[in-house]
């Protein structure tokens, strides 16, 4: 309990001076805050295009598929706001930077991964915190599927960080990883529809080895038709993805040798 | 009471063996090669409290992959290394809060937040009591000249404030165990002075430890009252610094001045058992073993007393010293 306070005073400190930073320059700050907000916009206006033809989309209604669009956004704002950082970790690398990183009397992973917050996204997140709430109320859900719910949201955003942190570590092996992470993204854009428009492999493919559906679909899923997927399958892969992060973070700073000798 | 132990160090990295040119490189996307480089080997040491120690040795002898491992980023291949009672690469938070690293070429802080921002975010990592925290930062920077620069975004600083800067975020949690790695590259004499001034009071106020590698050998002198020459990975000396020179410096120079260098004179000066000589206009520099040096310059005097404007006995600076012997590998 402790440490976990620890945790969250550090990612204050962290959040603060990061919004010291971003205050420093006036367009980067603007610019930061409406590019998540237009893209939340473009997704919505897509979202009403395609309802303007139709009336549900295999199976789901429109306030259902609403619902992903909104935790599509959330899951996205929590990550560019906390841990998008992690993502200078193989740059840290590739010059050696990490060295000094590695001397801070912190948790390394949390550290490395959560330093470089995003701090005004906070706006964006108010904005999706309120989508969020919105859908929970349109929606008939009882209270135990708005439980699980809520804590399949918790899952996504773990699982979320769990798969970046084992795509950034491989770059303790391979230094240039490229930007091997925005394939997440990518793959999230596609997961914010219902899963039951992808065939079976890719269902699969996309549920158990990049768990997008997992992350966007499976918390709208539990709001609006079955909570027991929740723990048939948010729970353990959440837990298997999650262990693995941390497996293979520790090794990668095992293996970490240092830039320059 | 022993801050340091290391036994039988070792560290050897494994390289991928770089391929030249178009069709090797496409080769190695399918079969890579490596190859083992030893950068520390068997090196066995102590540090206590109040050491200043000196890492000498040319590029790629070990020094920087020492350090490393002392301060816990990189583990040993093999061999142990302790430092103030921990194993440094299990990076407990209580071991990191006794050491500190300035690498002159790697930066600890944020380019976009000022000199006091950077301080102040440490404070909080690092738990500085706030009292403790304002006087060190004030006192610092005071001494180092950059109090008025605290305000300024680290990105606008010359390279010379920043490393000043540097030095400072260092020292805010005042550690037991300060590694410097180049810490005076690229400053300017002054601040070159100020710096090794300011570690060399923190280090005998606090009684910690330091190790600096520098190709600067005048941070080494002013600094260190040990050094440790490595070459090729394996430990060469490890001692004094005195008693270094005197062990090494086996040679004097002795400088003449003469009205006019004549053919006498040479054929005296090359009779009295020299190492080596020079004859430059009316110099004549003269290399003497140490032992034979009374004699020498008795001689010198009784056989050219008519003809010497001026003699006198050079030793050389210690920063030389170490310079030749490091070039030349002498050091065995």
């Amino acid at each position: 309990m402790k440490k976990a306070l620890n945790l969250f005073r550090i990612e204050g400190i962290f959040l603060k001076y990061n919004l010291i930073a971003m205050l420093q320059y006036r367009l980067s700050y603007f610019l930061s805050v409406f590019y998540e907000l237009f893209d939340a916009l473009t997704m919505m206006a897509y979202f009403y295009i395609v309802f303007g033809s139709t009336s549900s989309i295999a199976g789901w209604a429109q306030s259902q598929i609403f619902t992903l669009v909104v935790v599509s956004y959330f899951i996205n704002i929590v990550c560019v706001m906390l841990y998008i950082g992690m993502t200078s970790i193989p740059e840290y690398i590739h010059s050696g930077q990490l060295d000094l990183l590695l001397l801070k009397p912190v948790n390394k992973r949390f550290f490395l991964t959560f330093r470089s917050p995003n701090s005004v996204q906070i706006l964006n997140f108010l904005v999706a915190a309120v989508g969020i709430g919105y859908c929970v109320a349109k929606s008939d859900a009882v209270a135990i599927n708005i439980i699980c719910f809520f804590i399949a949201l918790l899952c996504s955003i773990i699982l979320m960080y769990s798969v970046m942190c084992i795509l950034i570590s491989l770059s303790f092996w391979f230094i240039r990883i490229g930007n091997s992470w925005n394939i997440i993204e990518l793959l999230n854009q596609m997961s914010a529809k219902p899963k039951n428009i992808f065939p079976m492999p890719i269902q699969l493919l996309l549920t158990l080895f990049i768990p997008a559906l997992v992350i966007i679909n499976n918390p709208a899923y539990i709001l609006h038709f079955q909570y027991d997927i929740f723990l048939r399958q948010t729970l353990p892969i959440t837990v298997i993805f999650y262990i693995s992060s941390v497996i293979v973070f520790r090794l990668g700073l095992k293996k970490y040798s240092s830039a320059g000798g | 009471m022993r801050s340091i132990i290391t036994q039988n160090l070792s560290r050897v990295y494994k390289s991928p063996v770089e391929k030249t040119g178009l069709a090797r490189s496409a080769k190695g996307l399918f079969r890579k090669e490596f190859k083992y480089i030893n950068a520390v080997t068997d090196m066995s040491f102590c540090a206590e409290h109040g050491d200043k120690i000196g890492i000498l040795g040319l590029n790629g002898a070990g020094k920087s992959t020492l350090i490393k491992m002392l301060c816990g980023i990189i583990a040993p291949t093999s061999g142990s290394v302790v430092v103030g009672g921990y194993t440094p690469f299990q990076k407990k938070n209580d071991f990191l809060r006794l050491v500190s690293l300035v690498a002159g070429n790697k930066s600890q802080l944020n380019p976009d937040l000022s000199a006091w921002d950077n301080f102040r975010f440490l404070k909080s990592i690092y738990r500085v009591p706030e009292r403790q925290f304002s006087e060190t930062a004030r006192k610092l920077t005071l001494l180092l000249e950059c109090a008025n620069l605290i305000d300024k975004q680290i990105r606008r600083l010359s390279f010379g404030e920043r490393i000043k800067m540097e030095i400072v975020a260092a020292l805010i949690h005042r550690p037991k165990f300060l590694f410097l790695d180049e810490p005076t590259i690229g400053l300017d004499v002054r601040s070159q002075e100020s710096i090794r001034k300011i570690l060399s009071d923190y280090c005998a106020e606090g009684d910690a430890v330091l190790f600096v590698t520098s190709h600067n050998l005048s941070d080494i002198v002013d600094l260190c009252n040990r050094i440790l020459v490595i070459d090729g990975g394996t430990l060469r000396y490890d001692g004094g610094l005195a008693a270094f020179c005197a062990h090494y410096n086996t040679t004097s120079e002795i400088n003449i001045e003469v009205e006019n260098c004549t053919p006498r004179i040479r054929e005296i000066v090359a009779g009295t058992g020299i190492v080596d000589c020079d004859f430059t206009g009316n110099m004549i520099r003269i290399q003497v073993e140490k032992t034979f040096i009374t004699t020498v310059f008795r001689e010198l005097i009784q056989k050219l007393s008519n003809d010497i404007n001026k003699i006198q006995i050079i030793e050389p600076r210690t920063e030389d010293l170490l310079k030749e012997l490091l070039i030349k590998g002498k050091v065995k």
